[in-house]
């Protein structure tokens, strides 16, 4: 296998060149790098907001946003999808697929109500705040929570027609690697949700990580 | 001296590389319309591109025109030359060059380059187009709206790009934000399949250490827009929401128009960081594919080896490291510690390393070599010249102490069109000459190609050069008029009427490009397949243009980096990358 810290580009072959790809490998690999790639940008994403946020905590007239209880419960429905998407990949693997089909609308339904019970978070606190969208924390909320909210109401589209799949077809290898990858995302957006819950909505934590790292 | 020896047979097994699924349009539309061709997408990113681009192009005329002869041209007024102003930056940076090097170049070079049949994302990739041209679109409708485009400059700085009194500040600004963000999800779309074709679709024997140096660049500029653009797109949201919800994002509490606006508290410093977060890396990715096409336009012509590959690639890699690292140097006036100043000065100067070093490897490789001097050899030069003055100047610009007199005059226009407007562009000129026979199967017409290149290059010197001077005397950018200063010398006046002269000269030159492209592509004399006698694989193909799948039957296989050229002991002084490794019983007996 080459090594782009000690290949000598400028010396041709003179043996065998290791075997292909098959096409079938290049299309899943490409799949899952596509989806990784994805993830490294929606993580520059989050992380620029969370910085963002950060940055204007920093300053004096800083009010945090209310408090809302539901998202805690918004938080457990997010963990049980991911949960669900998980056994269907284990269940995939030992090529049980009713059980694969079960994980899958489970996670499917879990996740339409995560995003309802979003809605009704966002609903919450219009109401606390009247109307009144001036303080930036309160942007800030609505923007976060809306974009991640956004990122699951795409990832839904995966994973419908995941679903379809796995209702067409009797063949459990087929579907394995497209369960691999809607279970890799969501995982990934519970890990960006519980970041950005933990961090920046159930209280002050931000601010003691900012005061940790000596910024105010 | 002796012909190289075809004996694959012996050492090295048949390409076997496996095929992927091709879709085949079955109407018109399918094939020229919503084709899922790299190559056919290439050419509408182009298409589109140069199309807003020429809009852009006659922007520039009218700013021109005003700062000549200021009060001639009654249709001129402030908030008019404003709005030029801002649309010309935003199209020729993003919706021009990165659209181009990206979508354009990178489409049509990518899959043949590397040796495969198209983007692992066909369907994605057509997407990715049209969201590119609902973008433009979206750009394009802001001038028609009440109030017209925006003119808050291309950097939209909040908090005047939505207060009432700058050009544009509602439809304009919010057209402008939208059409950023759709063209980000569009990019978006493109960069995974750049990205991914890149890393996974790479023919059998092509390494990533052999690929063309074009390959690097484009990869290293898309990976760099996938990480930049985010910065851009949530600073686009948080302004969106800041007209349209009365979030206070970037909008502080202020007094407008005698009264006080609706927000409290917003951070208009905290748009600026976002900005240049994006902003800082956009210059380099618009540079690095430039970078990329350069290294390959000057071997190829000079008959010799790239000098120092392998360095070439990791200058490349660092350069677009430290792009996110040096974003506030655009902010040096915008208040801050000093010690984050002499950081972002420092990390500044330090990125000069790695682009000096990549000139000085182009010129080491145009030394002793077998220079050609083709029209797209002609432009490499000429890329070389504009750089280098443009990258000098930003070694001025770069430090905090000498940045802050020189802020916001013409000096920092003139840099920066220097190193990247006109030295970028001169690589795309470059790069459409030499891949033209390959794209259209003729060649396009010697003549106009050479008055092309003279205008443009002696013009965009007459242009930008005096530029400097009129910096240091302290002519500030973005002003409507300069006239009923006392500061300025009547040869302040005397050399922005010649600047103008010049920039509508080099525009004229401009349409003479297109027609020779657009005229040469059905009445050019016919090219062979391989005219430039060029190493790297869409050379190689068995039909010119290359049919959808690129290659014939089977996929090439890659045995050699992409520079051999003037290989001693080779009868032909090129090797292509796809030409098996002579075996050893020749070497021996040589």
């Amino acid at each position: 296998m080459s090594n782009i810290f000690t290949e000598q580009p400028w010396i041709a072959d003179t043996g065998p060149i290791a075997p292909a790809l098959s096409g079938t490998e290049i299309a899943l690999n490409s799949r899952r790098s596509a989806l990784k790639v994805l993830l490294s940008v929606v993580s520059i994403f989050f992380l620029l907001m969370i910085v963002a946020y950060g940055g204007r905590m920093l300053y004096q007239d800083w009010r945090p946003t209310p408090q809302i209880n539901l998202l805690w419960a918004n938080t457990g429905l997010l963990l049980l999808s991911s949960l669900c998407l998980q056994g269907a990949l284990m269940w995939a693997r030992e090529g049980r697929m009713q059980w694969v089909k079960s994980g899958l609308v489970a996670a499917a339904v879990l996740t339409v109500l995560f995003l309802a019970g979003q809605l009704a978070a966002w609903q919450q606190l219009i109401t606390m705040v009247l109307g009144d969208f001036s303080n930036p924390s309160v942007g800030f909320f609505f923007m976060i929570t809306g974009i991640h909210g956004l990122h699951m109401a795409g990832g839904m589209v995966a994973l419908g027609r995941a679903i379809r799949r796995a209702f067409s077809s009797l063949d459990v290898s087929g579907i394995e690697h497209t369960v691999a990858n809607c279970a890799l995302y969501w995982h990934y957006l519970l890990g960006v949700w519980l970041v950005v819950f933990g961090l920046l909505f159930t209280g002050n934590n931000f601010e003691i990580l900012l005061r940790i790292c000596g910024f105010i | 001296m002796e012909h190289i020896a075809h004996d694959e047979t012996s050492f090295v097994r048949p390409a076997e590389v496996g095929e992927m699924e091709l879709y085949h349009p079955k109407t018109w539309l399918g094939k020229y319309v919503f084709s899922q061709d790299a190559k056919t997408i290439a050419i509408q990113y182009a298409g589109t591109a140069i199309a807003i681009g020429m809009v852009a192009l006659v922007l520039s005329w009218l700013m021109r025109l005003q700062l000549a002869w200021p009060n001639t041209f009654t249709f001129i007024d402030p908030a008019y030359y404003l709005q030029a102003v801002t649309m010309h930056g935003m199209i020729m940076v993003v919706y021009l060059l990165t659209a181009l090097f990206l979508g354009g170049f990178g489409n049509y070079l990518i899959p043949l380059m590397v040796g495969a049949r198209d983007m692992v994302f066909p369907w994605l990739n057509m997407i990715s187009f049209w969201v590119y041209f609902t973008a433009v679109l979206l750009l394009a409708a802001s001038f028609f709206v009440g109030g017209g485009s925006t003119g808050a400059g291309w950097t939209l700085y909040p908090p005047q790009a939505i207060l009432p009194g700058t050009p544009g500040s509602k439809a304009g600004i919010l057209l402008m934000l939208a059409s950023l963000a759709v063209f980000i999800i569009g990019f978006t779309m493109g960069g995974l399949n750049y990205v991914v074709t890149i890393l996974q679709a790479r023919t059998r024997g092509m390494t990533l250490m052999r690929m063309p140096l074009t390959i690097w660049g484009i990869f290293v500029a898309t990976v760099l827009a996938l990480f930049a653009f985010p910065a851009l797109f949530v600073s686009a949201i948080m302004m969106a929401l800041d007209v349209l919800l009365g979030t206070s994002f970037f909008m502080p509490a202020i007094m407008t128009m005698g009264s006080e606006s609706e927000h409290v508290g917003g951070n208009p410093l905290l748009f600026q960081h976002l900005f240049w977060f994006f902003g800082h890396p956009e210059v380099y990715i618009v540079a690095l594919p430039a970078f990329g096409i350069v290294s390959d336009l000057i071997s190829v012509h000079a008959r010799k080896n790239i000098f120092g590959y392998r360095m070439m690639v990791w200058a490349i890699v660092i350069i677009g490291a430290l792009s996110f690292v040096v974003w506030a140097h655009h902010m040096y006036v915008s208040g801050m510690n000093p010690y984050f100043g002499f950081f972002f000065a420092t990390t500044t100067l330090i990125i000069a390393v790695p682009t000096a070093l990549k000139v000085y490897n182009w010129v080491l490789t145009l030394w002793q070599g077998n220079i050609h001097l083709t029209v797209p050899m002609l432009f490499s030069i000429a890329f070389l010249l504009f750089f280098i003055n443009g990258g000098m100047t930003g070694l001025f610009l770069g430090n905090a102490s000498v940045s802050m007199p020189l802020s916001d005059t013409l000096f920092v226009v003139a840099h920066f069109h220097m190193v990247m407007a006109v030295a970028p562009v001169m690589v795309v000129c470059g790069a459409l000459y030499h891949w033209y026979p390959k794209i259209t199967g003729r060649w396009y017409h010697e003549g106009m190609a050479r008055f092309h290149f003279w205008v443009t290059f002696v013009g965009s010197y007459l242009v930008f050069l005096p530029m400097h001077y009129l910096g240091i005397m302290g002519v500030p950018r973005r002003y409507f008029e300069i006239t009923g200063t006392t500061f300025l010398p009547d040869s302040a006046h005397s050399v922005n009427a010649s600047i103008t002269i010049a920039a509508l000269v080099v525009g004229f030159a401009q349409l003479v490009f297109l027609y020779n492209l657009i005229v040469s592509a059905f009445n050019g004399k016919k090219a062979p397949g391989n005219p430039w006698n060029a190493t790297t694989l869409e050379w190689q193909t068995e039909h010119t243009p290359p049919e959808h799948g690129n290659f014939g039957k089977e996929l090439p296989c890659v045995y050699r980096w992409a520079y051999d050229y003037s290989v001693p002991g080779i009868d032909e002084d090129f090797i292509p990358q796809n030409v098996p490794p002579r075996n050893r019983q020749t070497e021996v007996v040589q």
